[in-house]
């Protein structure tokens, strides 16, 4: 028997004395600090995600300034009917208003409500879907329940039949579609706050005499937003469509029109005003579309899954 | 056995509940809405007084809420689901003479929006390319952030007015009866596109979740070819939550037939209800959002039934094999 | 000491400065395994022993080729069967490998079994290809006896979720046979498992090795489980082998520091009077540092390594 390998003795006896070292305590430690910065750093790092930021910005802005210097929505003197041009660069309409201010406004109600329900259903989400997985039991059955029920009856519907018996305007609008979109905010918020409750340092912490609702507040929330950003995110874009749906069908306001309503208009005059159909529409889709890369792009970001190595 | 029949009783009756529950709301959304009870069944037609004390004892509105509740349950329950104003059928007729118009749009839509989105995705899945599965990819989100009347639109300006190759609007020619092609085409392209677009991002993500699994590692210490991994493997596995999906998006389609339906001026449910909010015909409305109801309770019920029939882990239930510790 | 090498006296697996990395972020990788030294030859048993993180588990399959499909992931060294080598060979090379030689038992059958595939169809399909359909049949049927499994006729028709824990890792083992390898390496074969069910299941092990005269490479976290099954075992930390020898010699003796650490602890597990004792985080510090590089292989009596 022979040994080979470098003979270092005094390492060994270091080696040695290291081993007899008795193990260090158990150490708390919560995750969630230095991680989730990191993770939002990688996000903002991105060009794509300023691109998408900008484009947005950009949209919001001249939506809600654009509108005092692009000239008056529903004045009719112009000649009707125009191709875009310089002077009119989107073109007139059938009535010979100018195209650019309306499609200037029609984003107003669109980006209000897309935005508006978003916050309210992040909100709700939040809460009762925090309260739901967190603590389970009846808010949790109840919320499973809730859930269902919106998906039986879809908010497009629903939206058509209140507006049919209360009459349309944003206010109705918005409260009808956040109280049909926010369950699933909810529900990814309460898969979260279950999952993040079953984590071990919940239960340190419990142990160490927090309360459940702090524990909650300070600890699991904040753990569970990423998706919880992203589903939000992905809600702005689909308020924003079903809105636009619904004004489409002309359920809206209709002294200040918004892109669907000037869709619907559109449709008479498809042969000889295409302009008229295109730009609202397209303007809904670069809102859309942005809205969702972004929330891909926060996706990625915030939740990485790199190729799996076992 | 038992436990298939107690999976199911309960589902049934959740089910059950579940209705009960819409129709609710939507009972109470009657009782709240501005305005005479009455005025709000009529609308704005113009009804003589008898007329007007004929529906107040039909709809039994001189009694107590309760008592129209429960009227109003038994009424649905029985299939009645009242008169449509200003026409001579009650609602359930004129449900029935336009339901296939809407099935004849929502059936060719869920078949290609399924099989397109189950391909696109695992194709996306598979592929080595960062070219293809992204742009795959960006495709997917574009035409998932598409207005769906928008892009109708676009068909119909293009292959309608401009090429002049399908017709604008409508189910057959002027005059005729029936559901002609031609006609069928942009209205199931716009109804099967958005769809499409969800499916295969769900299947892209299935896929390459089901090809991480460690089965694949096993079936690839076979030697087995990637192919075979993939088609035998992981496919199968990465169909089964598609049931799911595809079966829950029915509701959503559903909802976007209105919308079509406006789009291509298409006889269908859709427009039907549509027309009957802008006439305030309540009664036809109420009836219409009834049956889209039901329809989706009933294809969630089914899907139930395929996936767990689909997944072998979840045949159990019928035969009482169960998985031992 | 040199001596050469033919074709006839080739070990059946020859690993040489073997490195593996593995991508861990969008832009990061980690050496899994840094510099592996190790043989097996035809009929013999070697238990590759250490934590996770060590890299015993990633040089199986490096060994079996069932790395990530990664093209991050690099492997640098020499990986010899029976003299070929095998490492930058293509895919084809790779699936002859992986069909005929070298059979794979895994380590969580609830995982590693197709949950809507048959049992009897995924042993079938591990027998290489060739014979109809109804001999392969048969012969799937055998395999299953063979890993000790009984009423197998009725077991083929059943799905992975209706068997116990025990019963389906026999599966995987009846796979990894049904194909006749040269070699078999079993990843954590029992780790999954109940205490009373692992020993049945190494039970079966060793009774199929040694009925089918395969070579075995056992990896396991558990010394106890290594080291009874094994003839020669190789000790791994971070990546490296920290020790090599013989087992009966490695366990009585051991040489280097991590695994008179290892086996310190294990005995304070099971005897009562030792204190109970786990790894000091000093020590791995050292590891990491000074005691890094650090190799111990003790000889066998004809000389080799």
């Amino acid at each position: 028997m022979s040994t080979s390998g470098p003979d270092r003795d005094p390492i060994l006896d270091t080696a040695r004395a290291a081993l007899e070292a008795p193990p260090t305590g158990l150490a708390v430690t919560r995750p969630g600090g230095a991680k989730r910065e990191s993770l939002w750093r990688h996000f903002f790092e991105r060009p794509s995600t300023w691109i998408y930021l900008g484009i947005l910005a950009v949209i919001a802005f001249v939506s809600f300034v654009g509108p005092f210097f692009a000239g008056d929505p529903v004045a009719l003197g112009n000649p009707k009917l125009l191709e875009p041009s310089l002077e009119y660069p989107l073109g007139t309409d059938q009535l010979g208003r100018d195209y650019l201010p309306r499609i200037l406004q029609g984003g107003q109600v669109s980006l209000l409500v897309g935005f508006t329900v978003a916050i309210l259903c992040m909100t709700l989400g939040i809460i009762i879907g925090g309260l739901a997985g967190f603590f389970g039991g009846f808010a949790d059955t109840a919320l499973v329940k809730v859930a269902e029920f919106f998906q039986v009856l879809p908010g497009l519907v629903l939206a058509l039949v209140t507006a049919a018996l209360f009459g349309a305007n944003v206010v109705i609008i918005i409260i009808i579609l956040s109280v049909t979109m926010w369950p699933a905010v909810a529900r990814i918020v309460r898969a979260e706050a279950m999952r993040i409750g079953q984590l071990g340092y919940v239960e340190s912490a419990r142990a160490s005499g927090f309360t459940s609702l702090r524990i909650l507040w300070s600890d699991v929330l904040p753990n569970a937003m990423p998706p919880v950003i992203v589903a939000t995110t992905m809600t702005v874009g689909r308020a924003i469509l079903i809105e636009s749906s619904l004004s489409y069908i002309g359920i809206g306001d209709s002294n200040r029109p918004s892109w669907g309503a000037l869709l619907n208009d559109a449709q008479g005059y498809l042969a000889n005003g295409w302009w008229l159909a295109l730009f609202p529409g397209l303007c809904i889709f670069v809102v859309v579309l942005a809205i969702n890369m972004l929330g891909d792009s926060l996706n990625d970001a915030l939740n990485p899954s790199i190729g799996k190595v076992k | 056995m038992k436990a298939a029949l107690l999976h199911y009783g309960r589902l049934l009756l959740s089910s059950l509940l579940l209705f009960i529950a819409v129709l609710t709301v939507l009972f109470l959304l009657l009782e709240i809405a501005p305005g005479d009870p009455i005025d709000a069944l009529i609308g704005d037609y113009p009804v003589s007084e008898e007329y007007r004390a004929q529906i107040t004892a039909a709809y039994g509105l001189d009694k107590s809420v309760w008592e129209r509740y429960i009227l109003y349950l038994a009424n649905v329950f029985q299939g009645n689901l009242g008169q449509s104003f200003g026409s001579s059928q009650t609602v359930v007729e004129l449900i029935g003479s336009r339901i296939w118009n809407t099935l004849a749009l929502a059936l060719p839509a869920f078949l290609i929006s399924t099989f397109g989105g189950l391909l696109l995705g695992a194709i996306a899945a598979r592929t080595r390319s960062r070219f293809l599965d992204g742009g795959l990819s960006g495709l997917s989100v574009a035409l998932f952030s598409l207005p769906n009347f928008w892009l109708g639109i676009l068909l119909i300006m293009l292959f309608a007015v401009t090429l002049g190759w399908l017709p604008t609007q409508g189910k057959a020619p002027y005059g005729q009866e029936g559901i002609y092609i031609q006609y069928l085409i942009l209205p199931v392209v716009t109804m099967a596109t958005s769809e499409l677009a969800y499916k295969a991002r769900i299947m892209r993500s299935s896929m390459i979740e089901s090809l991480g699994q460690d089965f694949v590692d096993t079936a690839r210490s076979k030697g087995l070819s990637r192919r075979t991994v993939l088609w035998r493997h992981a496919m199968p596995n990465a169909l089964l939550p598609m049931i799911t999906v595809s079966g829950y998006s029915l509701g959503f389609s559903l909802a976007g037939s209105v919308i079509v339906e406006k789009v291509f001026g298409w006889p269908g449910m859709g427009l039907l209800l549509l027309d009957a909010i802008m006439r305030k015909n309540n009664q036809l409305v109420l009836g219409v959002v009834i049956v889209i109801t039901l329809t989706v309770i009933v294809v969630n019920i089914l899907t139930d039934i395929a996936y767990g029939i689909a997944d072998p882990r979840l045949r159990a239930r019928f035969s009482g094999k169960g998985g031992a510790a | 000491m040199t001596d050469p090498r033919t074709a006839a006296t080739a070990p059946l697996l020859e690993l040489t400065d073997l490195a593996v990395q593995l991508p861990t972020g969008r832009r990061s990788s980690v050496d899994a395994v840094r510099r592996v030294n190790l043989r097996v030859e035809r009929g013999e048993r070697v238990g590759i022993v250490g934590e996770s993180g060590s890299g015993k588990s990633v040089t199986g399959r490096a060994i079996a080729g069932l790395l990530p499909e990664n093209p991050r992931v690099q492997v640098q060294g020499s990986i010899r069967f029976n003299g070929r080598e095998m490492n930058g060979a293509d895919q084809r090379a790779w699936q002859e490998i992986r069909t005929r030689r070298v059979g794979m038992i895994f380590q969580d059958p609830l995982t590693y079994l197709n949950p809507v595939m048959k049992i009897g169809r995924q042993v079938e399909e591990a027998i290489p290809a060739g014979g109809a359909s109804e001999s392969r049949r048969r012969e799937s049927l055998r395999f299953l006896q063979l890993a000790g499994l009984t009423d197998v006729e009725q077991l083929a028709h059943r799905f992975p979720h209706e068997l116990s824990g025990g019963m389906r890792q026999r599966v995987l083992v009846a796979i990894a046979i049904a194909k006749t390898p040269d070699l078999i390496i079993a990843d954590e074969p029992t780790t999954a498992l109940d205490a009373t069910v692992q020993a049945l299941v190494l039970a079966t092990l060793d009774e199929t090795v040694r009925t089918l005269g395969t070579s075995l490479i056992l990896i396991s976290h558990d010394l106890a489980v290594v080291a009874g099954m094994t003839d020669r075992l190789y000790v791994m930390y971070a990546g490296r082998i920290v020790e090599s020898g013989p087992t009966a010699e490695v366990m009585a003796e051991p040489r280097h520091p991590y695994t008179q650490a290892l086996l310190r602890s294990v005995r304070s597990l099971v005897d009562d009077d030792v204190e109970l004792y786990s790894i000091p985080p000093a020590f791995r510090d050292w590891l990491r540092t000074e005691g890094a590089g650090l190799e111990f292989t003790t000889t066998t009596q004809d000389g080799a390594r």
